[in-house]
């Protein structure tokens, strides 16, 4: 399980736990993620979050 | 923002604007203050700072009543001044901010070959990463504001079909 960080926020999405308030299941990869997913805190999408090392 | 079609503007427009900009930076700072407060414990000290927030929202909303008028905003007339500020944000602004933060990435990776000290050095490469940091958080946010531009667009295409 991986953790990724928004660029803009510094808000964790960590696989373990998924989003489950935008119904991303825990443990949904981040491949799995939908690519129109938001940050929620910050509106930055998908693709500018980045892997933060665990 | 008000009297922008004018090509001298009065200086206490100019001077509204300031004050408009001091008091909303105050409120931001003020809350990341409250919010690292808090996170340190400091709760009474995070209540001052939240507490005086609040405050300064107040305070600029006086200024934006002067210089956005109620009698002269609609709710399509804001969302028209919604869409310059966030277009001229995704189109100029953080491009400009991107392409010069990547600039300066090159010039520090310049400098940073005639630092022999190995203080600088870190020093350097801290600040090159801050750099690389900026490039990318501006470009990622010139695409939210193009999106929100395109938000408040849809929102006036409403306005204007009801």
């Amino acid at each position: 399980m991986k953790t990724y960080q928004c660029i803009v926020c510094g808000l964790i999405y960590d696989e373990a736990t998924g989003w489950p308030a935008d119904g991303i299941a825990a443990g949904t990869k981040w491949e799995d993620v939908p690519a129109d997913w938001e940050c929620p805190d910050c509106g930055v999408a998908k693709a500018d979050f980045e892997m933060v090392e665990i | 923002m008000a009297n922008q079609d004018n090509s001298r503007k009065s200086i206490t427009i100019e001077n509204l604007e300031a004050a408009f900009a001091g008091e909303s930076m105050a409120h931001i700072k003020y809350r990341y203050f409250a919010k690292l407060a808090r996170e340190a414990g400091a709760d009474d000290v995070a209540k001052i700072f939240e507490d005086t927030a609040d405050q300064e929202v107040m305070h600029a909303f006086g200024h934006l009543d002067l210089l956005y008028p109620k009698t002269q905003l609609t709710p399509a007339k804001s969302l028209e001044i919604a869409i310059e500020g966030e277009t001229y944000e995704y189109t100029e602004m953080y491009p400009k901010f991107r392409h010069l933060a990547i600039e300066e990435g090159n010039h520090a990776a310049v400098a940073e070959y005639d630092e022999q000290i190995a203080e600088s050095r870190e020093h350097a490469e801290n600040f090159k990463r801050t750099l690389e940091k900026a490039a990318k958080r501006f470009a990622a946010l010139a695409k939210v504001e193009e999106r929100h531009a395109n938000h408040y667009q849809n929102a006036l295409n409403s306005l204007k079909v009801a």
